[in-house]
């Protein structure tokens, strides 16, 4: 008995070895495990055997039968996950073909940078504001202390329209300023941005461009808080490290009137052909609200105070992504809008 | 405006390198575009002396030059003819880049070596036009750099000033600011003048319009003689590009821009009884100015006359009557003070502007009226020669009041967020000319114009304290509430990720177009441009379709066929003569979304697509109930492929493929689809409150019902017929397929739709599909069909 069942291990274990379909595997189990099989055949004929025998052989027949299951098994799945390679690894894709697009479209570059200033100024707790583009003399100059026949005007070249009320189109987004402060008390801590329109043309000007303008009135705000903001808005916008530098300059509805520059992004303030090796960029312009605006809106400038500041979208667009000509904002060709 | 280093100097004594000077101007007081220095253009020219002349041995036309400068000997080749021994002249050696563009370098001409060129006036940039070489007759010393020889070794920053700064148009204005800045002391300009001569010539001034004309000084000059001013007057004028003309135009020039006052000459000679009338013109009266142009007058225009006719328009252009010539000898001298915005009105309505309109625009110092005056007589009497032969006439009403405002340091510190000293305070201010006595501060009358607020001291203080030292401090980030919706700024945010996942991109274009797109385009009446650049570009968009099929064109003509974009921006027209304003976002498809054609033809997009598309956008930005409307807005649109979504009487978009006289008319030759979406009609019906709505998970049974039906018939009546029915179970029609085939003739048409039934509360059994599909057969068929 021993010897028999030696022997169909030792049967087995080259068969099952050699075995390499799902047809024999079956075979091997039939021819063993099957009604017929070897090992049933042996397992039956237990009952005739000694109550001494069905104790020794008992147990050695039983596992003889589970190991001999259990390695069929191993076999079968073994087989069947070479099987399932095979047909995988025939299935298999040239990933160096060119892919089948699912094209998604892209922002504009001026979209992307409106957004992104909107969210760092959202840190900040200001909020979005827009105002009409087709504008008043008043809300566009006047309210904002620009006096009629003054030369402060000769800054902005006006298109004109043809309407009773000699609507213009704005020239600024200031004229938001305005409209906002009309319409709320202080405090107001806005963001406008916006398109606006100039009537000059030539390589570096489009007679239409974006600004984004901010605003914040309150109780004792102060130039300091001015600067604050604004060299965060150009760390977080910029470079982490960005330093900012500002200088004296003119603007009818703020006092003092500063340009604000950045360090340049390109050259990180050494000197190059974009800042014009002055290691400088001018990108915004800024101030305190003048106290004739905030007069003209009906808030107490002896109990209010604020500041202002307005800056070039293509400007922060092309620093950003390094666009060298604003033409190629308004043409709008699909090779540039697809680099966004 | 120039300012030269060297003119400056007169005036400050300034040690700083010019850069730095420039830096420091930059950051207390203006711009400078750029810093000039007159000696590079001239690098490597110096003077020489031709020693032998030699002809050259393959060129007729050549000669071969030696020359000495200094301790170094040269060969140069030249075809000048003018050339001799003996002759001094300038000299451009190696490396010499002169102003006329050329580079000079070590060469052989014909095969002999020239080590430089010889130069004429016109090499040099200093006239258009040169008969050979320039001989320097006086024989400066050989070797000296030419720079040196002309004078033009000065340093000039290019000063840019703000409107608010017309103080600064002035060497002596410059002077007081650099001062104010370095903390030094400005030397006065010499206006002392000797008048011992008896008057005997009579002078006078009548004002009529004191409104217009703060002041008016006068004084004849007699026995002058017109000829070239001296040297250094021409060098100086030249040097700021001023071209010098005669000693009279020369000297007011010089103190206009030494001073910073307008001056006018003219003739007395010509006066009609020797009396000025400052006056208003009466209308229909005329001038011709010296720039030739006959200036038609009005009772707005304030004019200089004499008796019976004007001399000058006040403030922007003298008279050709009155006009100094070469034989002139007695002459008039004026300087005023003209109202700002009364020349500026009248320089824009004649269209003349000048050095003197723009500074009078300006405003002009009531004290420097007098101090220029005096300067010119003193300048006059010594160049031009002659005599004072009036008294001055001095016409003004009353002196500008003073103007004092009051020194709140606690204020000024608030605003600026700083902890400056009073005494700081009071220092910068009196380094600037103002004069503080017990809190009182007196602003000086150069600053009169632009200097009168609080505001404007703050301004003062803040710039040269400089803005740069005040320290950063970040303002609470919120500490009140503001409203949300001050913008479409979250709609229109989700309208640009909607279009941009269907794979269109983003354009943005000019709101200005032309009016002549074709006649179907211009859907409402346009703003118009009263002065548009080009004519292309003279009038504002109706609609988004414009700039989108302008834009598909320049990108189709550019070989970029397959492109899909959207844009979102402000639309304008005119109705019932009131402007409106209103921000739209269109869509412009040439083929289906979210497909990208690489190399096979394009994908086809359909009508019943596009509808799905602005179904999709009205229900992402939470619009819950539309009807779809015959399109009746956008005539661009294709008649029968267009429709308009609405809700009550406001369209919420309207969509359609391109109509095919549009695309042909710029060319294209794919058919096109367009959606134009109105967010300002969308937004009053957006529902933001979601509810939670019950949900039936027993099976839905389907049955499907094909008929013939008149073309007529719209899909919209078949769903209403079924509808009819009133089946508690129908959850859903779907249609299935549309098919035009000719079983039925032409006017006929297959629908097979599929209707979906579902009960809420239970399996539904067969027995009652079978019944409420009865009941809707029998319903239909009211409505003249055939099954199958
Ligand atoms: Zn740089």
């Amino acid at each position: 008995m021993h010897k028999q069942v030696e022997t169909i291990q030792n049967d087995f274990a080259s068969s099952i070895q050699k075995c390499l379909d799902l047809e024999t595997a079956d075979k091997i189990r039939v021819d063993l495990l099957g009604k017929k099989g070897t090992v049933t055949e042996l397992l039956k004929g237990m009952k005739d055997l000694s109550i001494e025998d069905k104790k020794i052989y008992g147990p050695l027949l039983n596992q003889l039968r589970d190991s001999i299951n259990s390695q069929i098994e191993a076999k079968i799945s073994q087989i069947n996950k070479e099987i399932m390679n095979k047909q995988l690894l025939s299935e298999k894709s040239d990933f160096s073909l060119p892919s089948q697009k699912t094209k998604t479209g892209t922002l504009h570059p001026i979209t992307q940078v409106i957004y992104e200033a909107e969210s760092i100024f959202k840190e900040l707790g200001f909020v979005v504001a827009e105002g009409p583009e087709v504008e008043t003399d008043f809300y566009n100059f006047e309210a904002l202390n620009f006096p009629h026949d003054h030369p402060s005007r000769d800054m902005h070249d006006t298109f004109y329209l043809d309407t009773k009320e000699n609507h213009l189109l704005r020239t600024h987004t200031s004229n938001v300023q305005i409209h906002v402060m009309k319409k709320m008390a202080p405090p107001v801590k806005v963001i406008m941005p916006g398109k606006v329109f100039r009537s000059d043309s030539d390589v570096s000007h489009s007679p239409v461009f974006h600004q984004i303008e901010g605003l914040y009135v309150d109780k004792n705000v102060s130039f300091a808080n001015l600067k604050a903001t604004l060299q965060y808005f150009t760390q977080r916008f910029f470079l982490k490290d960005t330093n900012i530098r500002l200088r004296p300059s003119y603007f009818p509805f703020t006092e003092p009137s500063v340009e604000v520059d950045v360090q340049c992004v390109i050259c990180g303030g050494k000197g190059c052909g974009v800042c014009k090796q002055t290691g400088w960029l001018e990108v915004l312009g800024a101030g305190m609200v003048d106290p004739n605006v905030l007069k003209n809106v009906n808030i107490d400038p002896e109990e209010y105070s604020g500041f202002a500041f307005g800056m070039g979208v293509e400007r922060l667009a092309m620093l950003k992504y390094g666009i060298d000509n604003i033409k190629l904002y308004y043409d709008n060709h699909a090779y540039f809008l697809e680099q966004f | 405006m120039l300012l030269p280093i060297n003119w400056l100097k007169e005036l400050v004594d300034i040690k700083e390198e010019v850069s730095h000077l420039a830096e420091r101007l930059i950051e207390h007081s203006c711009e400078i575009d750029e810093i000039i220095d007159q000696k590079k253009k001239f690098d490597k020219v110096v003077v020489g002396e031709i020693t032998k002349i030699d002809k050259h041995p393959d060129a007729d036309k050549l000669v071969v030059c030696q020359i000495t400068a200094g301790t170094n000997q040269y060969q140069i080749v030249t075809g000048a003819t003018n050339v001799f021994v003996g002759a001094v002249i300038p000299v451009a050696l190696d490396g010499a880049d002169l102003p006329n563009g050329v580079l000079i370098k070590n060469s052989k001409l014909r095969g002999v070596d020239s080590n430089g060129m010889l130069c004429s006036e016109m090499e040099l940039g200093l006239s258009d036009e040169a008969k050979g070489i320039m001989i320097l007759t006086d024989k400066p010393k050989l070797g000296t750099p030419i720079a040196e020889y002309l004078k033009m070794n000065d340093q000039l920053l290019d000063v840019s000033i703000t409107p608010n700064r017309g103080d600064l148009l002035s060497i002596r204005g410059l002077a007081r600011e650099i001062s104010a800045i370095f903390e030094l002391p400005v030397k006065e300009i010499d206006i002392s003048y000797t008048d011992k001569i008896k008057h005997d010539a009579p002078l006078e001034v009548i004002n009529e319009a004191t409104d217009l004309c703060a002041r008016y000084m006068g004084v004849v000059i007699k026995g002058i003689k017109i000829a070239p001013s001296p040297e250094w007057m021409q060098n100086k004028l030249s040097k700021v590009n001023i071209k010098p003309i005669n000693n009279i135009v020369d000297i007011t020039n010089y103190v206009l821009y030494e001073c910073g006052q307008p001056l006018h000459a003219f003739s007395y000679e010509k006066l009609a009884d020797s009396t000025i009338v400052v006056r208003r013109a009466k209308n229909g009266e005329t001038i011709q100015a010296l720039n030739d142009q006959k200036v038609e007058l009005t009772d707005k225009d304030l004019i200089i006359a004499d008796k019976k006719v004007p001399v000058a328009l006040a403030g922007i252009i003298g008279g050709m009557q009155s006009a100094i010539h070469d034989d002139t000898t007695d002459i008039v001298l004026e300087a005023a003070s003209f109202n700002p915005s009364n020349v500026r009105k009248s320089s824009f309505l004649k269209g003349i502007r000048t050095e003197a309109s723009q500074r009078f625009e300006k405003g002009v110092d009531f004290q420097n009226v007098e101090f220029s005056f005096k300067r010119a007589i003193k300048l006059i009497l010594e160049i031009c020669g002659g005599y004072v032969a009036s008294d001055i006439c001095d016409v003004f009403e009353k002196e500008p009041e003073v103007v004092e405002l009051k020194l709140r340091p606690e204020r000024v510190n608030s605003l600026l967020g700083t902890e400056i000293p009073k005494s700081d305070m009071i220092s910068i201010l009196t380094r600037l000319g103002f004069n503080v006595t017990n809190d009182l501060i007196t602003v000086p009358s150069w600053r009169q114009a632009e200097v009168n607020r609080e505001a404007d001291i703050i301004e003062e203080i803040g710039r040269i304290y400089g803005y740069n030292n005040i320290e950063l401090k970040l303002a609470p980030i919120t500490n009140f509430e503001q409203p949300k919706d001050l913008s479409f700024f979250d709609m229109n945010k989700k309208i640009r990720e909607f279009f941009t996942l269907q794979g269109n991109s983003e354009i943005v274009s000019y709101s200005m177009v032309s009016p002549d797109e074709h006649p179907a385009i211009m859907n409402k009446k346009p703003l118009v441009l009263k002065n548009p650049l080009t004519s292309y570009e003279s009038v504002l968009r109706t609609n988004l379709f414009v700039s989108l099929i302008k834009n598909y064109d320049y990108n189709n003509r550019h070989l970029v066929a397959d492109l899909n974009t959207f844009e979102v921006g402000k639309i304008y027209y005119s109705e019932n003569d009131k402007v409106v304003e209103e921000l739209h976002t269109g869509a412009l498809f040439s083929s289906s979304p979210n497909k990208a054609t690489t190399t096979k033809s394009q994908t086809n997009f359909s009508f019943l697509e596009l509808k799905g598309i602005c179904e999709e956008i009205l229900t992402y930005l939470g619009i819950k109930q539309t009807k779809f409307f015959q399109n009746d807005i956008f005539e661009f649109l294709h008649p029968g492929n267009s429709s308009k979504a609405s809700i009550g009487k406001d369209t919420l978009a309207v969509f359609g493929e391109v109509h095919p006289d549009i695309t042909k008319f710029y060319g294209i030759k794919n058919k096109l689809f367009f959606i134009e979406i109105m967010p300002e009609n969308i937004k009053k019906y957006i529902s933001d409150k979601k509810k939670y709505k019950k949900f039936s998970l027993y099976p839905t049974v389907r049955r499907d019902l094909s008929f013939w039906i008149d073309k007529n018939v719209s899909f919209e009546q078949i769903v209403q017929t079924i509808n009819k029915a009133k089946s508690p179970f129908l959850k859903d029609i779907v249609l299935v397929d549309i098919y035009d085939g000719k079983k039925y003739g032409d006017d006929k048409i297959n629908f097979a739709v599929q209707l979906i039934f579902q009960d809420p509360e239970k399996t539904l059994e067969e027995e009652t599909v079978n019944r409420e599909f009865s009941k809707i057969v029998e319903s239909v068929t009211k409505l003249d069909l055939i099954f199958g």
